[in-house]
């Protein structure tokens, strides 16, 4: 049976992540209070998406079974400029130390998730390629 | 800051390692229960004279430690459940050694024990965290093999450290296991070239770069010395011990745990110098963690512990630094919490003289560190002591 996961990430074009209204801190894996402050008044806002691959990996034997069709799998850790760090789908050209933007995409079974995309315009076809299990209900 | 104060008095006894194999139809209360009793007969006390139990488990569930107490029938006064994966060992020691000095209890027994069935490993990872769960598994669901492999690949791009250098912690921790019955991949020789022959499992990361999961039992005694001297046991002293948790957040992939923020500190506690340890046990869920433990625990600089490995030998009979001595877990097994007491149990039995076939010769004082809870991308537990072979 496949895993239950949430990414919670909203719908949108661009990057979105949780912005703390009292103290200004940009939070990010998703939760409920601010990391820095613990105050409890999060809204969801665009930011710049601009970041650094810290590093990459290729995962060869993911645990779930509706990843094995595109093997390996490349994901990246990056730090962005707005402060956080984030795992995300990494374009196929991208390499550690390498200038990417973040953003938010629809995988294949519908579910929000992070995608760092280099210069180069390969996107549209890898994004696609882009699958995870069904969430279930 | 305040310092820990001394842990004088306490005895770590009797440790045991039972029940490894890869899956179990046992019960993870089977596993911590079994290491009670050896442990309880070992010491020739009654399970009544037991009254503090320490327990680290991430299979026990629905049932805690609470329910165990019924399960084997004691009544304590002293309870703690440790849900710090690979630092539960120290963790443990560390809270029960205060209970004792503090009349809270006499004998506390400190456990980690895990059973394991085809699938439960992937089950645990997949919702190991709320963090991990929305950040990290969705993206390849590679597990914890995902964050280690960016680990030491950032570890590798910024201090020009190898796949051979790698090899040389888990081709000396084979040498080691081979000598360790227990070891569950003791019987199977690993030379360098099978290492970098292995098949890749997450760049860089490679197969002899991870550890089999499996089901097991690591258990210790810790009571007073005055009670271990009149029950005429060989016991350890703790001669300093610390932990840090979340250390350097702001580090963009973790190439330092918390070890560097107490490593001095724990030197000048003790009384004794790096120099003065005989052997290390890291936590080693991958090559390159132990390598952040070594840099760390001030046995090389920052960035140089694959030349530190490259130059010194890790086996147990090496004369160099004894690492690992019973095969770690990249060849014992990685026995869910119980791998967080196996290092600390090894070094109970390293410096009672009760190692069988992997003694090393004349150990006075070991280190023992531990590292867990990946809640992210990072491991954010970090804890170690300084232990001395007991008496004068
Ligand atoms: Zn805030």
């Amino acid at each position: 049976m496949p895993a239950t996961f949430n990414t919670a990430l909203p719908s949108v074009n661009g990057l979105c992540l949780q912005h703390c209204s009292k103290c200004g801190h940009i939070n990010y894996p998703v939760r409920e209070l601010c990391g820095k402050c613990l105050g409890d008044s999060l809204v969801w806002q665009n930011v710049d998406g601009g970041g650094t691959v810290q590093s990459v990996t290729a995962l060869h034997y993911p645990l779930e079974q509706n990843f094995s069709a595109q093997l390996p799998w490349r994901i990246a850790s990056v730090k962005l400029d707005v402060g956080p760090v984030a795992f995300a789908h990494l374009q196929p050209d991208s390499v550690c130390g390498a200038r990417i933007t973040l953003s938010i995409a629809q995988d294949e079974a519908g579910n929000n998730v992070l995608v760092a995309k280099g210069d180069k315009d390969s996107a549209s076809e890898w994004l696609s390629a882009i699958k995870y299990t069904e969430i279930r209900t | 800051m305040s310092q820990p104060a001394s842990y004088s008095g306490i005895a770590l006894v009797t440790p045991v390692s039972l029940g490894y194999s890869k899956v179990s139809e046992h019960s993870a209360g089977w596993f911590i229960g079994s290491v009670l009793r050896e442990m309880i007969d070992a010491a020739g006390i009654g399970k009544a004279d037991v009254d503090g139990l320490a327990v680290s488990s991430f299979s026990l569930a629905p049932d805690s430690v609470s329910f165990l107490a019924q399960h084997y029938d004691m009544t304590l006064r002293w309870l703690e459940q440790l849900p710090f994966g690979g630092a539960s060992g120290v963790l443990a020691m560390r809270r029960a050694a205060r209970a004792v000095q503090c009349g809270d209890a006499d004998i506390v027994a400190c456990i980690g024990g895990d059973t394991s069935q085809a699938g439960s490993f992937r089950d645990l990872v997949a919702n190991f965290s709320s963090f991990s769960n929305s950040a990290s598994y969705p993206y390849g669901s590679g597990g914890p093999n995902a964050a280690f492999a960016m680990i030491t690949q950032r570890y590798m791009d910024k201090t020009g450290a190898t796949r051979e250098d790698f090899g040389q912690l888990a081709v000396s921790q084979r040498y080691n296991a081979q000598h360790y019955s227990p070891a569950l991949l003791g019987d199977k020789p690993l030379s360098m070239d099978d290492y970098l022959a292995a098949r890749e499992i997450a760049s860089p990361v490679h197969l002899y770069d991870c550890v089999m999961p499996c089901c097991g039992g690591e258990g210790f005694l810790l009571m007073s010395t005055q009670r271990a001297e009149d029950l005429g046991l060989d016991y350890v002293s703790i001669l300093a011990a610390d932990e840090r948790h979340n250390a350097f957040p702001d580090d963009p992939v973790q190439l330092r745990g918390g070890w560097p923020l107490f490593s001095d500190q724990l030197y000048a506690s003790a009384g004794i110098g790096v120099d003065s340890i005989d052997l290390l046990q890291t936590y080693d869920d991958y090559p390159v963690i132990s390598m952040l433990q070594l840099e760390g625990l001030g046995f090389c600089k920052p960035g140089e512990a694959a030349d530190f490995v490259r130059s010194n030998a890790l086996t147990f009979d090496g004369g160099g630094l004894p690492h690992n001595t019973s095969g770690g877990q990249l060849s014992g097994g990685q026995a869910g919490a119980a791998a967080g007491y196996l290092g600390l149990v090894e070094s109970i039995r390293q410096l009672t003289d009760s190692a069988v076939d992997n003694q090393v010769a004349n150990a006075r004082h070991a280190m023992v560190s531990g590292y867990g809870m990946i809640n992210y991308d990072r491991g954010l537990c970090s804890a170690a002591a300084i232990l001395k072979r007991g008496g004068s």
